[in-house]
């Protein structure tokens, strides 16, 4: 059984983020810390867990992006995937979902993976589209927001529960192949173990060009760029604990709360 | 004249509420360009929901099928392909779900359209809508524009209000049911609501919520002594509480659990990550108490409290207690 994994590199959520002169998009300052989108670590954990229960599976990690995706991509070698794929993309700017779909639907595309797995969002966008729109384009079935997986015991159809929400789930069938969308919470990703690391250090990433038609494609744009209005309406209780808890108290009652 | 496709899923028929926030945002979109709006529903029987809709003024077709008993994003993507050739809508809205961005996403393919999402506000100018979105986590406002006439949206629940019906005077629209045939691999077997009892969490007047800053699974027994102070209030909790299974999925608020807007927002150790704020900036009322004095929920908090939960709270019920002596 072949499995992708699909993983994103992103910012991390306190980073501070700048907007760049020409306000076109955002620079690409030192004080970003870079790292894998939450949400692919757990699909890429639950790749993992397949193999480890069914044996005879690979795991291949797949990300569009500059060069520094390729920290993250290694990542992935050690926290257990057997192959890594970087599809090349320089460009410092907004990238439509539609772009990186594409890039990654032409690597599966004549691989014959038995499942795709992607996280079902990415922290720093929340589109919330890649996965599925990667599923339309090679005509997969797709299931989104999975907080559980079985696959059936001849590996030809995998049972499925999305999270709808606030605690209502569903169930789904679905035929392989298939591509899942894995919501948080499904399972507990696991530390990068020290042969994984060690092998990680030595293979190399498979690199891929992105393709110019691909990302020369009409799409939605940018049409302005802007931090949002500082609303600061926001009163700071001060004083000793006691203080602050009475303040708190006197509010709540004068607003007829408490 | 143009038409604008507001599509809404239910449950067992039954329509999310905030599914009609759609109707508000297609209203707007409208206003430039004179544009119809029509309202598509698909359930097993939809002819409740469809009258429902209908209220809001705008004409509704309800799509009917085995398989719409439950979600069925998929299945609605084929029927909005179809309805795409029958009436070439300038855009097709959707709810910015889960299984709203599946649909949105299998339809951006099928159709040839391009799609935009979790749009919080729409800005009219003279050619077309600027569509704006948050990005990185809140720290920046991004305007999109589709590259054609036509688009797939997604819209953030709680970004739009459900249109008033008592006071606007609307005509009720037509209604269309259709049974419609179509087939997709995604078949639905059945839901499954969380065994909990009923945590109430839209329509109680208080939710006292719990982040990751509580620390420990035995700090949430000070979050519930703190909403016990309300009479009616309950208990929220961030993606991460649930994550951890300290509280179930019924307690999550945020864009993947549910949208609130109640009377007080009591944020206890929650640091602010977007998805959590996009369930609960609409709040009336939000106080905001963690030991992070950079936490991103206090740049939209009315109330800012920068304490350790673990003693502040403990310390807040006794104060209060001395107070109703």
């Amino acid at each position: 059984m072949k499995i992708l994994v699909c993983v994103k590199q992103v910012p991390d959520t306190e980073s501070p983020i700048t907007i760049d002169a020409d306000t076109t998009w955002i620079i690409e300052h030192e004080y970003i810390a870079f790292r894998m989108n939450l949400y692919d670590e757990y699909a890429l954990e639950e790749a993992v867990l397949i193999r480890e229960a069914i044996g005879n599976v690979s795991v291949d990690a797949i990300s569009v992006g500059p060069s520094r995706v390729s920290a993250t991509l290694k990542k992935s070698l050690e926290k257990g995937a057997d192959n890594a794929i970087h599809i090349i993309l320089e460009k410092n700017a907004y990238c439509p979902p539609i772009v990186v779909a594409d890039l990654i639907a032409e690597y599966a595309r004549h691989r014959n993976y038995d499942l795709i797995f992607t996280g079902v969002m990415a922290e720093d966008d929340m589109q919330c589209q890649v996965g599925p729109l990667i599923a339309a384009r090679l005509r997969l079935p797709c299931a989104a927001s999975i907080i559980k997986e079985t696959l059936n015991k001849e590996g030809a159809a995998i049972t499925a529960e999305c999270e709808l929400e606030g605690g209502i789930t569903e169930t789904v069938i679905l035929p392989i192949p298939s591509l899942l969308t894995i919501q948080s919470g499904i399972n507990r990703p696991r530390y990068p173990s020290l042969s994984n690391v060690m092998r990680a250090k030595e293979q190399e990433l498979i690199w891929i060009q992105a393709d110019s038609d691909i990302l020369s494609q009409p799409a939605e744009r940018v049409v302005s760029i802007s931090y949002p209005e500082q609303t600061s309406k926001g009163t700071i209780i001060d004083g000793s604990p006691d203080q602050k808890a009475e303040q708190l108290l006197a509010i709540l009652h004068e607003k007829s709360l408490l | 004249m143009k038409t604008i496709l507001v599509i809404i899923d239910t449950i067992t028929n039954k329509p999310q509420v905030s599914g009609f926030e759609l109707i508000s945002f297609a209203e707007k979109l409208a206003e430039n360009d004179y544009a119809q709006i029509k309202v598509i529903i698909s359930g097993e029987n939809t002819r409740e929901a469809a009258e429902k809709a209908a209220l809001y003024g705008h004409d509704v077709i309800g799509l009917e099928h085995d398989d719409f008993r439950y979600p069925n994003p998929e299945l609605v993507a084929n029927e909005i392909t179809g309805l795409i050739d029958e009436f070439h809508p300038v855009y097709v809205c959707l709810q910015h779900t889960m299984r709203g961005c599946q649909t949105a996403a299998r339809v951006s393919v099928t159709a040839g359209f391009g799609c935009i999402t979790a749009v919080e506000s729409c800005r009219l100018t003279d050619k077309m809508p600027a569509l704006k979105k948050s990005m990185f986590n809140g720290k920046i406002n991004v305007d999109l524009q589709p590259d054609a006439m036509q688009s797939i949206v997604t819209v953030l629940p709680g970004a739009f209000t459900v249109p008033d019906i008592i006071s606007s005077q609307r005509i009720p629209g037509t209604i269309q049911v259709r049974k419609t045939t179509g087939i997709s691999a995604y078949k639905p077997l059945g839901i499954r609501e969380s065994a909990e009892e009923n945590v109430r969490l839209e329509e109680s007047d208080v939710i006292v919520s719990a982040g990751r800053g509580i620390g420990t699974r035995e700090n949430l027994e000070l979050v519930r002594s703190v909403a016990r102070l309300f009479p009616d209030s309950a208990v929220g909790a961030s993606r991460t509480i649930c994550d951890l299974k300290w509280l179930p999925f019924a307690h999550q608020v945020g864009v993947t659990g549910k949208t609130v807007s109640p009377k007080l927002y009591l944020a206890c150790g929650i640091s602010g990550a977007q998805q959590h704020i996009a369930g609960m900036k609409g709040s009336q009322m939000i106080v905001a108490i963690n030991k992070d004095p950079q936490a991103a929920i206090f740049s939209i908090s009315d109330y800012i409290i920068v304490e350790d939960l673990t003693t502040f709270l403990p310390l807040l019920i006794r104060k209060y207690d001395e107070m109703n002596k």
